[in-house]
This record gives C-alpha cells, sequence and structure tokens, in this order.
C-alpha cells in the first residue's frame, strides 16, 4: 500500500515540475508588453527581434523560404538595432498556430502575406497603422488606391498593400479558332461584352462526342466532350451575387439580418444552375471530378474560358506548351456593373506585437521597391505599386508575347469591394453554408435555388443570432 | 537503489519505476488534456482569447440547435452498421482461407496484411486514384462489363459507400488476430469431430465459430471504437462533401475546432462521442455473455 502511495505521489510531483516548468518558460515574455513598445525598444540589451510570420497564404514554397532567409539576412547585416526572422507555418495549421502565439502571449510582430480572408480570420487583431502613416508622412501615392482600400477595416489602416491578383476570362484560342468564333473582347466596359454574350459563345463552344453544339437540337447533354465555360471554378459562391447588383456580405448593414435568398442572390445561383443543367456550357461537380480530375480547367484542355484569378501564373508555362491562350476582360452583369474579383496579398502588424514601432520600420523596409519586386515576383502577383506593375507587364509580355496582360492592369479598377472574402460574422460557419448551396446546384441534388436560399438564408440567421448573443 | 528492502517490495518498486515514464506521459498526454476538455466543454474558447465560461450551453445546442451534429452522427453511424460487420465478416473470411493449407500461404498472408500497416494519407491518396472516375481501375474494370461506373467520390449518393468499399482494403489487421486465434484451437477437436462424423459447416460452426467468440468480440469491440473515430480518409479524399454526404461525426468535431475555432464546442462533440462509444461498447460487452465463449467456462 505505501509503496503505491508513494508511486502515486512521486508521479504527481514529477507532473507538477514538469507543467511548472513549462508554466516558467513562459513568464518572463509577459510583463513589460505596451512600455516596450513605446520606448523603442530601449529597455532590452542588444537589437530587437521582429519575427515575421509566414502561412496564412503563400510565401510556403521552399524557393520562396529561401528568399526570405535571403532578405532576412540583408536587413540583418545593415541594421544593427534590429534584427528578423521569418516563420514559416504550412498553411493548414496557420490558424492553430498563430492562434496559439497569441494565447502564448507570443504574437509575432508583422503577418505577410496576407489576404482579406486571412485578415478576416482574426478580425480584430491587427494594428492600426494610420498614426505611423501620419507620423512619418509615409507615401502611398504609389499604391493602386483600390488595393489600398482593401487594406482598411471600418476607419482602421490595418495593413499595406504588396500585390494584387485581378481576375480575368482565360480563354483557349485554338478552340475559339475551331469554331471560326471571334476572340472575346480584352477592353473593359465593350457594350457587347456581357455574361449574357458569354453564355452565347460559350453554347458554341460547348461540344458533345458526335460534334454537335450546346444550340444543337441533337445535342447529347451526357456526352460532353468540350465545355464553352468553368464559371466561377475554384472561387466561392460568396463572390457571384456581385456581379447580379448585390454583394459578397449578403446581410444587413449591421450584419445582423442575413439577405442571402434576396433577388441578386437568387439570380446568382440561378445563373449558375442554368449554366450547367440548362445551357449545358459549364460541367457539373461529377464531370468536374470525373473529367477534369486534378487538372484545372484550362489545363485540362476540355474549356475554352474560365474567370479565375492572375493567381494561375504558376501554370502559364503548361498551358503554352499545349495550346495557344490570352486573357479577355470580365464581362458586364445584367445591370451593366463590372466586378473583378480579386485577391490580395499585404503586411500587418498585430496588435499584440510587443515591439510595434520596429515592426513598422520593417514593413516600411520592405515596401521599399527593390524588396517588394522580389517578393512579388515570387509570389506571382502583380505589385500593388503603379511604378512597379509597369515593369510587371513589360516582363510578362516578352515572356508570353501572345498574351495581352494589361487586361488584369486594367481590372484593378473594377476590384470588388467589398472584397467577397470580406469579414462577416461566424466566418468559417457561414462561408461553409454558402459553398454548400452552390454544390447542392453544382451535382444536381437540388436545383430549386429559391428553397435552397430560403434555407441557407435560414442558416446563416442562425449563425448571425448566435454571433450577436456572445458579442 | 532500494537495497535495505525486501525483495518482493523492490521487485514493484522497479515496477512502478519501469511504467513510470507512460504513467506520467499518460497523464499529461491523454488525461491531463481529456480532462482540460472536459472544462473547456463548458466554454466558449477561440484560442485566442480566454475561455468564457457558459455552463451547459454547448451541449444543449448539440442536442437542441444543430441539425449537422445530427446528419454527422447518422453518417457514422450508416457507416458503423454496415463497415464494422463487413469487416468482421471479411476479415474472419480471408483468415479462414489463409489458414487452410494452400500453395505460398506465407505470401498471401503478407499481401493481405501489408495494407494495415501502410500510412493513412498514402492509402487514402491511392483510393482517390482507384476510384477516379476518369483514369480509375475500378471504373475502367465496370465498363470492361458493360456497366458505367459511376462518380464515387464526387457524386453524393456513392461517396459513403466508396469509403465503405475503401475500409475493407484494411481487413488485414483484424485478419492477423483472427489467424491467430485459429491456429490456436487444438486440432485434436476437429479430429474427434471428424471421427465422429461432422462435415466441414459442422466444424466451422459447432468448434471454429464457439472458441474464436473471444477473437471476434475483441475485434467487434476495437472495430467499433476505429469506426466512430474515422476521420483520415475521409479528410483527405472527400472533405465531408459532396454535400455534406461524407461528413463524419470526427470531421465536423475537427471542422468546428480547427476551421470554425469553437474549440469549446468542438470539446463538448467530443465528450458526447465519448460517451456514445462507451455505451455501444458497454452493449458490446453486456451481449457477450449471450455469444462468446472462453476456454474452461461450462455454460449451462
Amino acid at each position: 500500500m505505501k509503496s503505491r502511495l508513494w508511486f502515486v505521489v512521486s508521479i504527481l510531483l514529477i507532473t507538477v515540475m514538469i507543467f511548472a516548468a513549462g508554466c516558467g518558460n513562459k513568464a518572463p515574455a509577459t510583463p513589460q508588453g505596451g512600455e516596450e513598445s513605446s520606448s523603442g525598444g530601449a529597455a532590452e540589451s542588444g537589437p530587437v527581434k521582429i519575427t515575421i510570420f509566414v502561412g496564412f497564404g503563400t510565401g510556403t514554397e521552399p524557393e520562396q523560404i529561401e528568399l526570405h532567409n535571403q532578405i532576412a539576412d540583408e536587413f540583418n547585416a545593415s541594421h544593427d538595432d534590429i534584427q528578423i526572422e521569418f516563420i514559416t507555418v504550412p498553411y493548414e495549421e496557420h490558424t492553430t498556430k498563430f492562434s496559439t502565439m497569441l494565447a502564448g502571449d507570443m504574437a509575432p510582430d508583422i503577418v505577410m502575406p496576407i489576404g482579406v480572408m486571412g485578415v478576416a480570420e482574426f478580425q480584430d487583431e491587427w494594428l492600426d497603422l494610420t498614426p505611423y502613416v501620419e507620423r512619418d508622412n509615409y507615401d502611398m501615392s504609389d499604391f493602386y488606391g483600390p488595393a489600398l482600400e482593401l487594406q482598411h477595416v471600418g476607419d482602421k489602416l490595418i495593413g499595406l498593400p504588396l500585390g494584387v491578383y485581378p481576375s480575368a476570362v482565360y480563354y483557349n484560342e485554338d478552340m475559339f479558332d475551331a469554331a471560326g468564333i471571334p476572340y472575346p473582347p480584352h477592353k473593359f466596359g465593350d457594350p457587347d461584352w456581357t455574361y449574357d454574350k458569354l453564355v452565347e459563345i460559350a453554347q458554341k463552344l460547348t461540344l458533345d462526342a458526335n460534334g454537335n453544339d450546346a444550340t444543337s437540337p441533337d445535342f447529347d447533354a451526357e456526352n460532353i466532350v468540350q465545355w464553352g465555360w468553368d464559371g466561377w471554378d475554384w472561387i466561392p459562391f460568396r463572390m457571384v451575387p456581385s456581379k447580379f447588383g448585390g454583394d459578397s456580405i449578403g446581410m444587413s448593414d449591421d450584419y445582423r439580418t442575413a439577405e442571402m435568398n434576396s433577388q441578386p442572390w437568387i439570380d446568382a445561383l440561378q445563373f449558375v444552375s442554368d449554366s450547367v443543367w440548362k445551357w449545358h456550357i459549364r460541367p457539373s461537380a461529377e464531370a468536374i471530378d470525373a473529367v477534369l480530375g486534378d487538372m484545372d480547367a484550362l489545363e485540362s484542355g476540355m474549356v475554352a474560358m474560365w474567370e479565375i484569378h492572375s493567381w494561375m501564373s504558376y501554370n502559364y508555362d503548361t498551358w503554352s506548351e499545349a495550346f495557344n491562350w490570352n486573357v479577355a476582360a470580365i464581362p458586364a452583369g445584367p445591370d451593366g456593373s463590372i466586378v473583378d474579383e480579386t485577391n490580395i496579398d499585404g503586411l500587418v502588424i498585430p496588435s499584440h506585437s510587443k515591439h510595434p514601432d520596429q515592426a513598422w520600420e520593417v514593413v516600411k523596409w520592405l515596401m521599399q521597391p527593390d524588396v517588394m519586386k522580389r517578393l512579388t515576383d515570387s509570389y506571382g502577383c502583380i505589385p500593388a505599386r503603379q511604378s512597379l506593375a509597369k515593369d510587371w507587364l513589360s516582363e510578362m509580355s516578352a515572356a508570353y508575347p501572345n498574351v495581352d496582360f494589361q487586361v488584369f492592369l486594367d481590372g484593378i479598377e473594377y476590384m470588388d469591394n467589398p472584397n467577397y472574402e470580406a469579414w462577416i460574422p461566424n466566418y468559417g460557419q457561414v462561408f461553409d453554408a454558402t459553398e454548400h448551396a452552390m454544390e447542392l446546384v453544382l451535382t444536381g441534388e437540388n436545383t430549386d435555388v429559391k428553397a435552397i436560399l430560403d434555407a441557407l438564408n435560414e442558416e446563416v440567421q442562425g449563425y448571425l443570432d448566435e454571433y450577436w448573443a456572445e458579442h | 537503489m532500494f537495497k535495505s528492502i525486501s525483495l518482493r517490495r523492490r521487485e514493484s518498486l522497479w515496477g512502478y519505476f519501469f511504467i513510470g515514464p507512460w504513467v506520467i506521459g499518460f497523464i499529461i498526454f491523454t488525461a491531463g488534456p481529456m480532462l482540460a476538455s472536459l472544462v473547456l466543454s463548458l466554454t466558449h474558447y477561440d484560442i485566442a482569447s480566454a475561455p468564457i465560461f457558459v455552463g451547459l450551453d454547448n451541449y444543449v445546442k448539440l442536442f437542441t440547435g444543430d441539425p449537422k451534429f445530427w446528419h454527422a452522427l447518422r453518417v457514422t453511424m450508416t457507416y458503423a452498421f454496415i463497415a464494422i460487420p463487413l469487416n468482421l465478416i471479411f476479415g474472419f473470411l480471408v483468415a479462414y482461407l489463409l489458414n487452410l493449407r494452400v500453395p505460398g500461404v506465407a505470401f498471401w498472408r503478407t499481401i493481405y496484411y501489408l495494407p494495415s500497416v501502410m500510412p493513412g494519407v498514402a492509402t487514402a491518396l491511392l483510393w482517390g486514384l482507384l476510384f477516379n472516375p476518369r483514369i480509375g481501375v475500378i471504373n475502367w474494370l465496370l465498363s470492361l462489363v458493360g456497366i458505367k461506373g459511376p462518380g464515387w467520390l464526387a457524386s453524393p449518393q456513392w461517396a459513403l459507400p466508396a469509403l465503405i468499399l475503401m475500409s475493407l482494403w484494411g481487413v488485414g489487421g483484424g485478419m492477423i488476430i483472427y489467424l491467430a486465434g485459429l491456429q490456436g484451437i487444438p486440432t485434436s477437436l476437429y479430429e474427434a469431430a471428424q471421427i465422429d462424423g461432422a462435415n466441414r459447416w459442422q466444424q466451422l460452426t459447432r468448434i471454429t465459430l464457439p472458441l474464436m467468440s473471444p477473437v471476434i468480440f475483441y475485434n467487434l469491440v476495437t472495430g467499433i471504437i476505429g469506426t466512430f473515430q474515422y476521420f483520415t480518409d475521409a479528410y483527405v479524399l472527400t472533405g465531408g462533401g459532396p454535400v455534406d454526404a461524407t461528413l463524419f461525426y470526427n470531421l465536423y468535431l475537427y471542422k468546428q475546432a480547427f476551421t470554425y475555432r469553437n474549440m469549446g464546442y468542438a470539446s463538448a462533440l467530443a465528450w458526447v462521442l465519448f460517451v456514445i462509444v462507451l455505451v455501444f461498447t458497454l452493449l458490446v460487452f453486456k451481449s457477450s455473455d449471450l455469444w462468446v465463449y472462453y476456454e474452461g467456462e461450462m455454460r449451462g
């Protein structure tokens, strides 16, 4: 009996000691939070270390990590008072790692590159940079206006833009040539370029195994071998209503009432449904899996047009080897408005950073044109500085002489705002619910658009009520 | 060390000393987090900010205001009720066949056991290819006999059956235990039965099955526990889709925890799952009096 007691007691003691040791590591970091930041790190002996968290988006590929390390070496060699270090986390783990760092009082000092969705995930966590910009008279005139707009949350400027990824309609020129159809317009605002027109030409470009196009009475919808359009595949459904006179929020201005069964949302989902089941221009969910597989729409060689972001640049070489391709402007929606869904990458400073002053200095250094250029080249985005965008255009045009990259630069002016990744209450659940609605249509499980959206609205209202009950 | 104490006590102290690392590990990495999750299940907790105590709110919401919970439970139950018996039967059949004197039996045993030691993610990716409607072997084989295969993982109707089919890939794990059990049955029993004129079927039902019942029982219990914790294949292959057709309980739990950052609610989900598994396991234990026979046991 006695030995058992001894055993239990010693086990408990060891356990307590281990826990105490674990907690002990954390302790020194806690006390002087804010003081240091205002005193510019003078209280510390030696240089201040600024940690840069990478993992909210791109930036985790081996060659990108390599570039980050090079940049860190350069910065560290030229600065005595501040040293930087990049922490790279796989995208799948960024949420838990970042949350845990916040909870453990070890918040990183900068997060980059981070898009609108990443910002929304931790909506209240980002420091307002306005005081720094005003203090230093920081020149932001070179940034694309719309790109800078997306760095605002309410009246706070929460970050600076690194690069943008506008969308355009990529198209396979060979398929247009084979069908004898003129290429779609490259100019934004061309009065003939609407989604109605897109459907019309997409039907002619959609072919069955016997070579009939989708306008033919003999067309066999069960044996499609080429689709005219792959819709907004890879883009969340939230984006689509903004093409139809609505927005990607789908809620009242105070975010308390769901409005996801409003007319723009109905029109948007009806369009998606019709494109698959009525016009047959877009592959169903099953066809995407069965026919396209892991390939992207254009790469499959079975899709003529695909509206997607400029981050497809990673596959340009593969496409170029197989066919001729180009990019057209985004068509106008039924009400005549043009919305170019855009992703963006920027830099933000967590409000829990212990060294915001130094972090701001690092941000400014990273935003210098020559450093930004290296980063954006590596991330595959268009630099958010207009002065650099011209270089980007000439470099891309030299690499792919046939392709009209000006389309992307023109698209920036039509950037969607609110962005389709913008914050909404209970973000993840509402996001999944909207995706579920589109999935029902794409799988053909349910094509009663009104019923789907009524159910969606009810579900989302539940999430909103829950959110506001807790906040 | 321990020299002044009696041998018996010394041995027991050494015993505790050697299991100590495991016990410490258990307390820190299993019992501690379990207790913590029980406490967290009574809170709202998003990791980044401190937990807020909400009493039984999470549990109330779970049972009264969350259709996805019931849906996920239904998906998991459906899977369990089909996959567990299938695995039991196939595992037993394979073991029975591999216990016969067939040529190259060692080779066959290795082949059948191999899949169960392969890492889950690799297996899942492999099956993703097999099920691929365009380039997959399964639909190609079906096409040879004139059947147009379904979309499998992309089809809301076929995704769950596909995962059930896939579960059979792992019968090797159960098989090896059956095989050990089969080889433990004394041959004298079969010889006696043969002398009495029993045919193969009678030998199977009167000798093999009763004597194997503890092994079947063991595989059933571990099968229930494993199946309710089913996660990897669905996470890798379907992510819960299409249209939630494969939204397994643990996948939903994972989403609540790591996508929605509702750690409190996810902890409640985990404890409810724990109770469900416990109830099923106890039911099976209770029923075992009726159908499990242990050697040397006399039954009236």
